[in-house]
């Protein structure tokens, strides 16, 4: 499950990349972001498909993946290469934040661990959780802004990249947890 | 874009940011102090059942040892010196000659053989009854009760609706004790004029009731006492109770001239 998250980051890493070379480059590299879009929102679909438990949850990731898809297609053939997809994002943003929210409900109604915080995935979800939060309103704005004040804004982003990052990076390095101490086990 | 619309924009992407960071922060930190919580008093509920399974044990213990210090007195002060009579009365015989003598004290040794052999069956049924071994639960409280009526101090009766299947053997017994412990307690604390026991069939499990107009415990009574260290007998209760899985609960009646004790005890699948 983390290595999906690393594979994640990973592509994130190779795409930024080559869209910070075409800009710097003077070319358009929202074909490449728009791609990165679809594929973090089935990543993530995945991630929360296997963290959660309830069939209720599941299906629910599966007809979010699967609707935001069908948006991503339909938006993708109308602007194509020409401009980024920010309902797509959005649309990304809200799923995290819906299936977040259901795996804390999850973890409150019956827990995996007697504390949340030792588990990989809590991490992740947090780091997605703060990322959407924190951008969630830049991407909702940023068509209605102009290309200046896009460009100031956008250091929002990657600060919130940065914060992402790093709780990524506190799952990834966590130690595997053997065994509960006996004391601590819930019934 | 005028300026005014594009500091207005500002200004909600920036209370928008705030907000969303305010609530996402906030429900992390709930999540997290929600959880320790939880855990504190499931640790918590925990430790109380340890307490109540040590309380049970603690009084499962001393009734076993009650038990045999029982059987122990029994044997050491009866049945000891009834066969040591007898032997003195066989001795006797090596050492007198006399035929007459002789057959009067085979007589007597026989006499007091046969007390012993009674007082060893009464042993055995105490521990045991008969009449529960061979002719089930229904039998067996009938007998009770025909005993304790025959003192005359009190009235006591009971209907067993529907017993057609009768419970496993070692539950029969447990479900006789638990009964036992029960009219024993009426008996000794609650000045009841009568006792009234009743058996009612479920498809998944039997319920036997008793009721008596003597001072009698609720619930809350009962749960107090079997969580402070008094109240052995009902301990006991618990953790028989617990063996078969059954259950017990202890009422008034609504006009608060009864109590009602009633025992459930859940069926196993060829006691249905």
């Amino acid at each position: 499950m983390i290595r999906v998250i690393l594979l994640l980051v990973l592509i994130g890493f190779f795409i930024d990349t080559i869209s910070v070379y075409l800009y710097t480059h003077g070319k358009n590299s929202s074909g490449w972001t728009n791609t990165f879009t679809l594929i973090e929102t089935l990543f993530i679909s995945y991630f929360f498909r296997t963290i959660l438990h309830s069939a209720f949850a599941k299906k629910l990731v599966a007809f979010l993946a699967l609707g935001a898809s069908i948006i991503w297609g339909i938006l993708f053939l109308q602007k194509g290469n020409t401009s980024y997809l920010e309902l797509c994002i959005n649309i990304e943003f809200i799923i995290i934040l819906l299936l977040s929210i259901c795996y804390f409900y999850e973890q409150i109604k019956k827990p995996d661990s007697p504390f949340i915080y030792i588990q990989p995935r809590f991490w992740v979800v947090v780091g997605y959780l703060l990322y959407s939060a924190g951008t969630f309103f830049l991407f909702l704005y940023l068509s209605s802004l102009n290309k200046d004040d896009q460009k100031k804004y956008f250091i929002l982003n990657s600060i919130f990249l940065i914060v992402k990052t790093i709780f990524l990076s506190i799952a990834v390095i966590m130690k595997k947890q053997k065994s509960v101490p006996q004391k601590f086990q819930l019934h | 874009m005028t300026l005014l619309q594009a500091t207005g924009i500002s200004s909600a992407m920036f209370l928008g940011t705030i907000a969303m960071l305010f609530l996402t922060i906030a429900l992390i930190v709930f999540i997290i102090f929600h959880q320790r919580r939880v855990i504190r008093y499931q640790l918590k509920m925990q430790q109380m059942e340890a307490e109540q399974q040590k309380l049970l044990l603690r009084a499962s213990i001393k009734l076993q040892e009650e038990e045999r210090q029982r059987i122990a007195a029994d044997l050491h002060d009866d049945a000891g010196p009834l066969l040591a009579t007898a032997r003195l009365y066989l001795s006797e015989n090596m050492v007198n000659l006399d035929k007459a003598t002789q057959l009067q004290s085979i007589f007597n040794a026989k006499q007091i053989i046969d007390e012993t052999i009674q007082l060893i069956r009464n042993i055995s049924h105490s521990l045991m009854p008969p009449t529960l071994k061979n002719f089930g639960l229904e039998s067996a409280v009938n007998d009770f009760f025909q005993k304790i009526n025959g003192s005359g101090t009190l009235n006591v009766n009971c209907r067993f609706h529907d017993y057609k299947i009768r419970l496993k053997p070692e539950k029969e017994l447990l479900v006789f004790r638990v009964i036992q412990e029960l009219i024993n307690n009426i008996l000794k604390h609650s000045n009841a004029s009568f006792i009234h026991l009743t058996q009612h069939n479920g498809d998944e499990n039997m319920l036997i009731r008793l009721h008596h107009d003597g001072r009698g415990l609720t619930h809350e009574d009962f749960i107090k006492m079997s969580q402070s260290n008094i109240g052995l007998g009902l301990k006991n209760i618990q953790s028989r109770l617990k063996v078969i899985q059954g259950d017990i609960l202890f009422e008034q009646d609504a006009s608060e001239s009864f109590y009602k004790a009633t025992i459930d005890i859940p069926k196993d699948r060829e006691e249905r």
